[in-house]
């Protein structure tokens, strides 16, 4: 009963804290300009996100050694050092506008500027970071997360006609205004946002300090193969309801309170209530996230103690480079930069980065001498090889596209 | 030998450079025209939605004040940028009447501000109408630029 629970656990935390800033801002654009044609980008990138980070989770539980650990020792300094500097620089970008986005929630409910909240957003992350408890911070941002499953029951309560909306996701009709090189730029960037590197880092980290062992693979796959594709529906109800509400008006998404306004629309207050509840616990989840992936991938790149299970003192440095990060996030943050813009820029450059992130994994996931029986299987390498070919392709397209389209304009 | 040409060249290149504003071809200034006209038009939607739903009493807190000051922000931005380049040969006038439209719909987004910031409930009606009044005239006026430059 209690591996049940645990099961259970696990996977509506994964629900809840699979959608991030990027998720929620990138599904919101692209629902308000292109409908659901994009769906299909979704599918494709849940599939890749499952396929890798049951990699890096099946890597954590066998070997009890996180990704960058790996990497560096199995693939080099220098190639470690490339596949650490391109990561962490899309995890900090990432950190930004996640913090960013709490602020901006914040906002949303108190019209009191984000600029303001940012400090607090970053103290508040600080301390539980440093201080909370590892599972019971996933669990509480994780289930608070779940309050995003809002966006499925206003797509529902709006009413749409479910033919057209499946029309345009199967048959990716692309709306006669935009240009095909848009089009593809949006590929690109909701590949981006939902492969996000920080993820797996995060994933397999997380069951180093959690100490899974290869007992623990069942739960660890239960987790990623049903919670992300269901935390991937979620991000299709995001778009749907954009496509719903904000697309005949020719409203273009700009701002987080863009994304809300059609659950307010379908729900009202209650609605749109919980909706903000959810883009905190998301944001604040994320951010949570990145900060510690940051300070994982640096101390397991350069062997210094890390971790949430160890205590503060012993991981004096993994802490030094967290409070590092969101000082830093924060300063940037500051320079009155625009955090939706931040978090377009993020999930773009997240695209470029991902081959540095996941060729090292899938090499590892083959290494007999860390994996022993549990190397990738055929079906894994198969899937492991497809992806890489999508993910080498999506990382060329995404600074060309971006300059044609001048960030998807 | 050939440096005099080759600093004739990168005179003529700096100057070029130097211009306060190089007037764009018509295609690419229609298509910038129409981009603009549909930005504003999306931000003036957003907040005639935002007025209809604070109405409705649907939001919650000062939601609906955040909601409208990101519409009027967004269009300033979009309105300050198209207005700072220069328009194509021959068509300053349709430049004028572009921007005069630009600026109306910047001050019924004002009002709207204003409107909910002050929780002045009477004035909803009037300012809904006034802003599809305004996305329809934005809306009208990039219909042509729209398929010939976009």
């Amino acid at each position: 009963m209690k591996k049940y629970l645990a099961v259970a656990l696990g996977i509506l935390t994964a629900i809840g804290g699979f959608v991030d800033i990027g998720d929620l801002v990138t599904n919101a654009v692209v629902g308000s300009r292109f409908g659901l044609s994009l769906a299909w980008v979704v599918v494709v990138g849940v599939i890749g996100i499952c396929v890798y980070s049951e990699m890096s989770g099946r890597i954590a539980a066998v070997s009890g050694r996180a990704t960058f650990d790996l990497v560096r020792e199995r693939l080099g300094p220098r190639v470690g050092l490339l596949n650490l500097l391109a990561s962490m620089a899309v995890t900090f970008l990432t950190l930004v506008a996640e913090i960013g986005g709490v602020a901006l929630a914040l906002q949303l409910l108190s019209s009191v500027h984000y600029l303001l909240v940012a400090p607090f957003v970053a103290v508040l992350l600080w301390l539980v970071l440093w201080r909370a408890k590892f599972s019971a911070m996933e669990n509480v941002v994780g289930l608070l997360g779940l309050a995003l499953v809002v966006f499925a029951v206003a797509l529902w309560q709006l009413g749409p006609d479910w033919a057209e909306l499946g029309r345009d996701a199967v048959m990716a009709r692309k709306p006669e205004g935009e240009s095909w090189t848009t089009f593809a730029f949006y590929a690109v960037a909701l590949f981006g946002a939902a492969m996000t590197p920080y993820e797996v880092f995060f994933f397999s980290s997380g069951g180093v300090e959690e100490k899974w062992s290869p007992e623990d693979i069942g739960v660890m796959r239960a987790n990623v193969l049903v919670g992300f594709p269901l935390g991937g529906l979620l991000s299709l109800a995001i778009a749907g309801s954009a496509a719903v509400v904000l697309m005949p008006a020719g409203v273009t998404v700009d701002s987080l309170g863009q994304v809300a306004l059609p659950v307010a629309v379908a729900l009202g207050k209650i609605g749109l209530s919980v909706v903000i509840l959810g883009f905190v616990a998301a944001t604040f989840g994320a951010a949570c996230e990145t900060g510690l992936s940051i300070g994982y991938s640096v101390a397991q790149y350069f062997g210094f103690q890390w971790g949430k299970y160890v205590r503060a003192g012993e991981a004096t440095t993994f802490h030094v480079i967290v409070g590092t990060s969101i000082i830093a996030a924060t300063a940037v943050l500051m320079t009155t930069v625009d955090p939706v813009m931040v978090t377009e820029a993020s999930v773009v450059f997240s695209a470029l980065a991902l081959p540095l992130t996941y060729l090292p994994i899938l090499v590892v996931a083959n290494d007999r001498d860390y994996l022993g029986d549990y190397v990738n299987g055929r079906f894994a390498n198969v899937m492991g090889t497809i992806y890489l070919v999508i993910i080498i392709v999506v990382s060329l397209a995404a600074i060309p596209l971006m300059i044609i389209t001048g960030m998807g304009r | 030998m050939h440096a005099r040409p080759l600093a004739a060249a990168l005179a003529v290149l700096v100057l070029a450079g130097c211009g306060t504003s190089t007037p764009p071809d018509e295609q690419a200034w229609e298509k910038s025209s129409a981009q603009v006209l549909d930005d504003v038009a999306g931000s003036v939607a957003s907040s005639r939605i935002t007025l209809h739903e604070e109405r409705a009493g649907h939001l919650v807190g000062r939601a609906g004040l955040v909601m409208a000051q990101d519409a009027e922000s967004s269009a300033s931005g979009a309105t300050q940028g198209y207005l700072h380049r220069q328009p194509a040969p021959g068509r300053a006038d349709d430049f004028r009447e572009i921007a005069e439209l630009l600026h109306e719909a910047g001050a019924v987004l004002v009002d709207a501000r204003i409107a909910l910031a002050t929780g002045a409930e009477d004035e909803y009606a009037a300012l809904q109408s006034r802003l599809l009044e305004v996305g329809e005239a934005l809306d009208a006026a990039a219909e042509p630029l729209r398929g010939a430059g976009g």
